[in-house]
């Protein structure tokens, strides 16, 4: 669609999340795209509305109200196209991210190949694998068949055999599927995905069309080697928003509204982050982290090849006492800036299930949702990084690869107190390495802009140009080995106006160069003892280019990965001077 | 802003959704008075199934062996029948080992759905079966007053109401526990004491109605045997004044406990509701709302005991001591004191 800005096309967007429904406006101001302003309400997916159109009415009546601009019709239809007095919007789209969690089983030939690109793809979907059946299971067939019966899944992801490869076998799993879906009764049949050996697509048809609503994607491995997960994060996308549809009512009429283009949020989230890396001018990565009230969601970009993690567990409400373990607990204990005991904690959590709009208001409360925050951030980064494509080059195993930018959005982090406090959970939660820019989308637009790319690619690339993303500054993270004390940089910064400064970087330290916003400079990297700066290999030193943002140039040393102190007194001072040196 | 609400009330129409599941089998009539443990449907969401392959069993071919099953889908069978054969000299059959119904034939082979234990669904609530939804369960109307609390362990159970503190703050220690309380409804305050729980046990209480408990009873509440709900919150709370006043009113009255998970999607959560009888029919609760002065309200701070007040103005976006900014109101809790509240903090009870 072209979208020149002679007759240039408003858009809505109405983003259901689990806990707030919000209703996005963008339109042309002086000739460029602009967010204008979001509308809020409660989400009403659950009782005793148990219908998303209410929490949308409202959303679009508070922007109505904010914006002095009307969208909705006396009877409630969302006027479209514009009218001439102003009034209702051109194009319309939306995302979704409210709902319980998607119940999904995996069925593939071998555990360590297509049933983990299985498990991957289901990843990206507001839900979890909860049963995975490959080749080798030793159950009995009725074993596995109750098991699945008395799951009732949503989705059953069929996975397996390379092009041109076993037959034979991925027809056995499929043969156990329709099985198993003829027992269940017909409205509590899932929808299948089959993603494996392409060449049976016409006997997997004849198998399984006539009991369940049967989804294609290209094979997902491909080869053993190959794993191709674009076609099949595409369906997934369109299964999702077709099980909320018969889970949540009102979601139908959102899907008309977008004449079929209601999509997951994560899924829209993933899009913006992979039109980011194919745009971005850096040969790193994307990295997009959106921490949500019921979902922490990742996606990671690299020249286009997208990772998708979606991450129900890891949440700020109802889930949040799957956390509730020895380990996990002595985990968020150590990321707290004061000294609060675990059963506290432990309280805080269950509290915080039963009321999981709730917002932190004291000290404590604070503390602790940022410490359980860092905990999520980490565990949602450890477990995604396995999946990234070997084109995501990074200083060893287990380490964030070089990414550019890093964006952050999501209810949680743009709610937080202060602009330090939500860098130290990205920089805490995230251990970037090298040199990246970390990016606050504040306004919660990216997944938004995802939805958006596809009617109107002009719109996204004007918003990600104006002001409503927050450059929060560049950070510097060498990597290396080195006692604490040790100079591991030399840093030169040359400012506009000819000045320069000359740093010499500890290993251990974390510290601000202020750079204003508008202001830029140029930086020379000089690793000592063959620190890792991502300029090409241990050791390698460059120059880099820097804009201001809130906080200029934060020089990351602390090591990677961030070990913090045993001793609790040591480690609350610590973590407090680091903030301290942020601004508090 | 539409607001989260949390019925207490003295008299109410309440109208309960009781469904199966999977589909199964509806069993009251409309019109029926039931008590909350009745069970009013039941099914089996965890069906065993057993496969036994005709055609191994008849040694004959596939279209061969399904011609000889006398059994059709849907079929109840019983252990020892023969489901298929004689054939052949040795006049070899197949019988089932076991009772079941048909569930499924395929490729010669028949697949049992093993006869098993079934779930039945209790009322949860007493009164009257208002519908009944073909296969899926019930809707029940009760007359009486009802308090909803914020976290169950899924029990049901009626049982005379013993409440066991003098003021709402009062916590419950398993000295409070005697003979008294055998076999009835404990109503108590903040529970830290596992010796509670164990004494109720010990006692055979038939549900215990508490203000909060300690997280590390969590587990152990769990798994007793009568039906457990929290209505505040965890860790030290008291039990909050309009409940306090509500329940002291209605000592040794029959009352019933629904400890339901609460689960927003499927609209259910833990509730106790004391049935009465009155002349007029009074009217529903109120489910929906929007913030607006006058309202009682409770705070749901998530680690402060929950208060009760009244809102007196909605304050816009206001910065709170920690730093975060948020929409709020200004709530009265008693004629010297008032507070502001982030709206997300907070919950309206009718």
């Amino acid at each position: 669609m072209t979208t020149s800005l002679i007759d240039a096309d408003s858009l809505l967007v109405l983003d259901v999340g689990d806990i707030k429904t919000r209703a996005i406006l963008f339109d042309v101001v002086e000739g460029r795209y602009r967010y204008l302003a979001s509308g809020f309400s409660t989400t009403t997916a659950g009782s005793p509305f148990n219908n998303v159109g209410e929490g949308v009415r409202l959303a679009i009546n508070d922007l109505e109200a904010i914006t002095g601009r009307k969208l909705l019709s006396q009877d409630g239809r969302l006027l479209m196209p514009t009218l001439q007095d102003g009034s209702g919007v051109d194009t319309f789209s939306a995302i979704i991210s409210a709902g319980p969690p998607l119940k999904i089983v995996a069925v593939g030939l071998l555990d360590r190949v297509s049933l983990d690109s299985a498990r991957r793809i289901a990843g990206s979907a507001y839900g979890q694998v909860d049963e995975a059946i490959g080749l080798n299971d030793q159950r009995k067939m009725e074993e596995r068949i109750d098991t699945i019966l008395q799951l009732r899944p949503d989705l059953i992801i069929i996975a397996g055999g390379t092009e041109d490869g076993a037959v034979h076998s991925v027809n056995r799993l499929v043969d156990f599927v329709s099985l198993t879906c003829r027992l269940l009764p017909e409205s509590q049949r899932p929808e299948v995905l089959f993603a494996g050996n392409q060449a049976l697509r016409d006997e997997i048809e004849a198998k399984l069309a006539p009991t369940v609503n049967l989804h294609f994607a290209a094979n997902i491995r491909p080869s053993i080697e190959d794993e191709e997960l674009d076609s099949a994060l595409n369906q997934m996308a369109h299964i999702t928003t077709t099980i909320r549809a018969r889970q949540l009512s009102g979601v139908d009429k959102l899907e008309g509204w977008s004449h079929g283009g209601l999509l997951p949020a994560a899924s829209a989230f993933g899009r913006i982050i992979r039109f980011l890396s194919k745009t971005y001018p850096s040969k790193k990565g994307v990295l997009g982290v959106e921490l949500g009230s019921s979902v922490t969601t990742i996606a990671a970009a690299f020249t286009g090849w997208l990772t998708l993690g979606v991450y129900p567990h890891l949440c700020q409400g109802k889930n949040l006492t799957t956390l509730l373990n020895p380990t996990n607990l002595e985990s968020i204990v150590r990321w707290l800036s004061i000294d609060i005991p675990s059963s506290t904690i432990r309280e805080y959590m269950m509290n915080k299930c039963l009321y999981p709009a709730n917002i932190p208001i004291t000290r404590e409360e604070l503390a602790i949702e940022q410490a359980i925050i860092r905990h999520q951030l980490r565990f949602a980064i450890e477990s995604i990084i396995s999946g990234f494509p070997r084109k995501a080059v990074s200083v060893g195993k287990g380490f964030l690869p070089w990414v550019e930018p890093i964006v952050a959005t999501g209810e949680i982090l743009t709610q937080v107190s202060t602009y330090a406090q939500c860098v130290m959970m990205l920089l805490d939660g995230l251990q970037p390495t090298g040199t990246t820019t970390l990016i606050l989308d504040q306004n919660q637009l990216s997944s938004a802009l995802g939805a958006a790319a596809g009617i109107n690619p002009a719109l996204v690339v004007q918003i990600l140009d104006s002001n409503a993303f927050l450059h929060l500054g560049t950070v510097i993270s060498p990597v290396g080995k080195a006692r604490p004390g040790t100079p591991i940089l030399r840093l030169k910064i040359a400012y506009d106006n000819g000045q320069t400064t000359n740093l010499d970087v500890l290993q251990g330290t974390f510290e601000v160069i202020t750079l204003a916003q508008g202001q830029s400079a140029r930086l020379q990297l000089q690793p000592l003892h063959l620190y890792d700066v991502g300029m090409g290999a241990p050791g390698r030193g460059g120059n880099l280019k820097v804009t201001g943002g809130i906080f200029g140039v934060i020089i990351d040393a602390r090591g990677r990965p961030l070990r913090l102190p045993d001793q609790p007194n040591k480690r609350l001072e610590l973590m407090n001077k680091w903030l301290w040196n942020l601004g508090g | 802003m539409l607001a989260p609400v949390t019925h207490i009330l003295a008299n109410t129409l309440i109208r309960r959704e009781r469904l199966l599941p999977v589909p199964g089998r509806v069993l009251v009539r409309k019109g029926q008075l039931i008590s909350a443990t009745d069970v009013v449907a039941e099914g089996n969401p965890h069906p065993k199934h057993l496969i036994l392959d005709i055609v191994r069993g008849l040694g004959l071919p596939i279209e061969k062996a399904e011609g000889q099953i006398h059994f059709q889908v849907g079929s109840k069978i019983k252990a020892g029948d023969v489901l298929a054969g004689p054939v052949g000299a040795t006049r070899r059959v197949v019988r089932t080992p076991i009772n079941g119904q048909v569930a499924l034939i395929h490729d010669g082979r028949i697949f049992v759905q093993i006869e098993g234990q079934d779930f039945q669904l209790q009322a949860g609530l007493p009164g009257e079966v208002e519908e009944l939804i073909p296969d899926r369960g019930v809707i029940i109307q009760a007359i009486g007053a009802l308090l909803q609390g914020v976290w169950g362990n899924g029990q049901i159970q009626t049982g005379s109401l013993r409440l066991r503190i003098s003021s709402p703050e009062q916590e419950l220690v398993a000295e409070m526990l005697d003979d008294t309380v055998r076999e009835c409804v404990v109503v108590g305050g903040f529970c830290r004491d596992d010796r509670v729980i164990s004494t109720a046990s010990r006692l055979s209480v038939k549900g215990m109605l508490l203000a909060s408990i300690s997280v590390d009873l969590t587990s152990q509440t769990s798994k007793v045997p009568f039906p457990l709900i929290v209505a505040e919150g965890f860790g030290k709370r008291a039990m909050n004044s309009v409940a306090f006043d509500l329940l002291a009113k209605y000592e040794n009255q029959e009352v019933s406990l629904n400890a339901e998970t609460w689960d927003r999607y499927r609209g259910v959560r833990p509730e106790m509701v004391i049935p009465l009888t009155t002349a007029t029919i009074p009217p529903a609760p109120c489910e929906t709302t929007t913030f607006t002065p006058g309202q009682t309200v409770r705070t749901t701070q998530t680690l402060e005991s929950g208060r009760i007040g009244s809102l007196v103005s909605l304050l816009g976006f206001v910065s709170f001591p920690d730093g975060q900014r948020a929409q709020a109101a200004k709530i009265r809790l008693d004629a010297e004191t008032e507070i502001m509240v982030p709206l997300s903090n907070l919950e309206v009870i009718t």
